[in-house]
């Protein structure tokens, strides 16, 4: 879905409210959002509650908001992570979230990228094309990435997952972490940095 | 080691700038020869964060998650609607966003009003110099202003009798020593007398009953402040 067709959806769902434009956002945005949400909270069934929560605030606001193509990403993934820590308060009140080290270990015992809904569904593969860097091979496995990730401080992983994996600009970015452009661009360098220091030793 | 740190930094700076100008790794990677093996690991982790992309959800969930959101809507819709049934229906079904600042302002409004009017009743006593003098002409401007011509006899007539009682009370304190003030309410009191001698408000009888009380009380005033 390019830009021009999630304007008109956008438009078109407003004025009409037929639900068949909706669902095309939905589609579209579905596997993204989801993703994130998996990216961000380790406890799955969480995450789909929390993927079905941010779709439900679209459909619901969707039509009461000035959005357009532009300003529809920067407020789903918005949506999305005022849900994701609304979860860690409510997670941090019951005392109920596993600490950081636990879930690593928990992960590493439980065999990352075999088990699991995340893991499941991982290609393990080398980003790598042959055709474009021939010299350099993959020195990572998904687990590691997926460890790296995790160490991360919260804004850190959210500013890398939403540049590289989601690949929004720095300005949507921005918008959705309430930081301008040149914070996000530090904040992805020192992300870059530690992941490095974490993984290459 | 501290000068190649910061080296290192620099160069992973413009190599990330690189990337994010759209140059693909291999070309971004030409820019620093030197550096080749210590931007290989970062190339390594940023591509490999690529493969996060491959994470793919279950069909079923999808399908399921927008069946549940539609009937989701639906129940909700109907909860809302039992809601306002239940409060009374059109007048919380009328109750739009603005409405509070709308009532706010109302309520400043019909406050500021009611002050206002006091204010106003108020300054209808009021003698030349005091506080509120000011207000009552101002009110009497706006009411001559706004009163058909046929009509304007009676608010001369009114106004040439409020000028001639205002003389009255300053005549009766015996504390008053604002000349300035007594001196502006005679000239006053000439031009109204003049406009309404102009405009034939003034009976007969009426003409020399206002003549009367006009030098009663010039005199009091040449009497008092020592007015020509």
């Amino acid at each position: 879905m390019d830009d021009k067709e999630l304007d008109h959806c956008i438009k078109s769902f407003k004025k009409t409210g037929d639900n068949l434009y909706y669902e095309k956002i939905y589609r579209f945005f579905f596997q993204k959002i989801h993703r994130f949400v998996l990216l961000n909270i380790s406890d799955s069934q969480a995450a789909e509650d929390i993927t079905v929560d941010v779709f439900y605030n679209v459909y619901r606001y969707m039509t009461k908001v000035h959005l357009n193509s532009a300003s529809f990403k920067p407020w789903i993934y918005k949506i999305t992570r005022n849900l994701i820590i609304d979860y860690y308060r409510k997670e941090a009140k019951h005392k109920k979230s596993q600490s950081l080290e636990q879930y690593l270990e928990d992960k590493q015992s439980d065999g990352l990228g075999e088990e699991g809904k995340v893991d499941k569904s991982f290609v393990v593969e080398s980003f790598m094309d042959s055709d474009s860097t021939d010299l350099i091979e993959s020195q990572f496995t998904n687990h590691d990435i997926l460890k790296g990730l995790y160490s991360l401080p919260d804004i850190q992983k959210q500013v890398i997952i939403l540049r590289f994996v989601e690949e929004l600009n720095y300005k949507s970015i921005g918008l959705i972490i309430n930081k301008n452009e040149l914070a996000v661009r530090a904040i992805k360098f020192r992300a870059i940095s530690r992941l490095k220091e974490l993984m290459v030793k | 080691m501290n000068n190649d740190k910061n080296v290192n930094k620099k160069v992973l700076k413009k190599f990330l700038n690189l990337l994010d100008k759209g140059l693909d790794m291999k070309t971004c990677l030409a820019h620093f020869p030197d550096e080749r093996e210590n931007l290989e690991h970062y190339i390594a982790i940023i591509g490999n964060f690529k493969n996060l992309r491959n994470i793919r959800v279950d069909k079923d969930f999808e399908n399921n998650s927008l069946k549940g959101i539609y009937l989701r809507t639906r129940i909700e819709n109907i909860k809302n609607r039992e809601k306002i049934s239940k409060k009374g229906g059109l007048l919380v079904r009328l109750r739009p966003a603005y409405l509070k600042p709308l009532v706010i302002f109302l309520g400043i409004f019909i406050f500021m009003s009611f002050s206002f009017a006091g204010t106003l009743y108020a300054s209808e006593s009021s003698i030349p110099g005091d506080t509120l003098y000011s207000l009552k002409r101002t009110s009497e401007g706006i009411h001559i202003a706004f009163t058909p011509y046929k009509y304007e006899k009676g608010i001369y007539l009114k106004l040439l009798e409020t000028r001639l009682s205002e003389a009255d009370s300053i005549l009766n304190k015996t504390d008053y020593t604002n000349t300035a003030a007594a001196e502006k309410l005679m000239f006053d009191i000439d031009i109204t007398y003049k406009k309404c001698l102009e405009r034939k408000y003034l009976g007969a009888d009426q003409n020399e009953h206002t003549q009367i009380r006009i030098k009663g009380i010039e005199e009091g005033f040449r009497y008092r402040y020592g007015m020509q």
